[in-house]
């Protein structure tokens, strides 16, 4: 496991793009933390280390954004998914494979599905009210 | 009679043009889960190599599902597209038959098999003998341990065909005798097999419908009656 302390949203970005850089085809990140933590602002910092080809933004409307990129990059807001039907609406098993790399808020919504060695990144407020603590680990081992 | 075939149930897809049984044109491509994208040229490119126009179509065979959601969702959606200027029949085949269809001449239980994630597959049983396939169940979706549970019930040499034929395998191989995986090439299915058997169920107007009707035919998954969230508390 990892931790990390931001006190911003430029360093949240920062410490995304430092796991994107570690990230491979096949891996599932699950997001767990709350509204407002900046899990989104993670993702566009991962996503710009992966060489996304789209600006990211968040997925809440949408369910799933699609940023391209050489290896294929997709972020879901799991938040509004409550069961195993709604979820295979979503096409979420259709993007599994080993050329995407999966980026998913509100993971605790879906956690029986995940794989055993997703990546979990776990957000919670600091001392201030900008501060964040973020906690990485899994990845098969990466972290 | 010419009917114009289309499978992109799953990982791969595929178009073609049969005529009077004869498969005049497949075009097919295996680079992931890109339907929205390649499917149209595939249909154009079978189309055009078979030197037919959406005017010499009898029939639309599709295979619908079980299968990847969006995937099984294109493949109907683009039958339905072609079928309803001109009024073309549809008809929907089970992409499990699909798959089942390249054992037709053997003499065994083929059972189709496609993973549907968390070791969970569908699974469709047909018996093959004397160039025929008649079905023995219904189509479903189990765990590879009713899965294992099903094929004991029989006794019979049984083929597992499909992209979930090597995680069965695997599974089944030390637990039921008489099972074997067939031929890495059928693999991924095509859409000539739906097309054969769309002739046939046309000729004798068997489960043809207009494309008004076609609809994706989805299973739902075993694990699917099980809580999806650990804490379900953490949102509130």
């Amino acid at each position: 496991m990892k931790i990390y302390e931001s006190h911003s949203e430029k360093d949240t970005e920062k410490i995304g793009r430092e796991i994107g850089e570690k990230l491979r085809g096949g891996d599932v990140v699950a997001f767990t933390g709350g509204m407002g933590m900046g899990k989104t602002v993670f993702v566009r910092g991962a996503a710009e280390a992966l060489g996304a080809e789209a600006d990211v933004c968040s997925p809440t409307f949408s369910i799933v954004n699609d940023y391209g990129g050489k290896i294929h990059i997709y972020h879901f807001d799991m938040y509004r998914v409550e069961t195993w039907d709604s979820l295979y609406s979503t096409g979420f098993f259709d993007y599994m494979n080993d050329e995407s790399i999966l980026f998913i808020e509100w993971s605790e919504n879906i956690e029986n599905v995940l794989p055993e060695n997703a990546v979990k990144v776990e957000f919670s407020k600091g001392e201030k009210d900008s501060d964040r603590i973020i906690k990485i680990s899994g990845g098969g081992g990466r972290w | 009679m010419v009917i114009l075939g289309i499978e992109s149930s799953a990982q791969s897809a595929s178009a073609c043009v049969v005529k009077d049984s004869k498969v005049l044109s497949e075009y097919f491509l295996n680079v992931g889960l890109t339907h929205s994208v390649t499917l149209m040229p595939l249909v154009k490119q079978a189309m055009e190599g078979a030197g037919m126009s959406v005017g010499d179509l009898d029939g639309i065979a599709v295979a619908n599902g079980p299968g990847s959601f969006t995937g099984v969702r294109i493949g109907v959606a683009t039958a339905k597209g072609i079928a309803v200027p001109a009024d073309i029949k549809c008809i929907p085949v089970s992409t499990l038959e699909v798959i089942a269809y390249p054992l037709i001449d053997s003499e065994c239980i083929a059972a189709a098999v496609m993973d549907a994630r968390c070791s969970q597959v569908y699974c469709g049983l047909y018996d093959c003998h004397s160039s025929s396939m008649e079905r023995l169940t219904e189509d479903s979706a189990f765990s590879l341990s009713e899965l294992a549970e099903k094929l004991k019930a029989y006794d019979k040499k049984i083929i597992l065909i499909g992209d979930g034929a090597d995680i069965s395998y695997e599974y089944l191989k030390d637990k039921i005798s008489g099972v074997y995986k067939a031929s890495s090439q059928y693999v991924y299915q095509k859409s000539s097999s739906a097309a054969l058997i769309g002739e046939k169920r046309l000729i004798n107007n068997e489960n043809v419908c207009s494309a008004e009707e076609l609809v994706p035919a989805y299973l739902r998954l075993p694990q699917a009656e099980r809580e999806l969230k650990k804490k379900k508390e953490q949102k509130q």
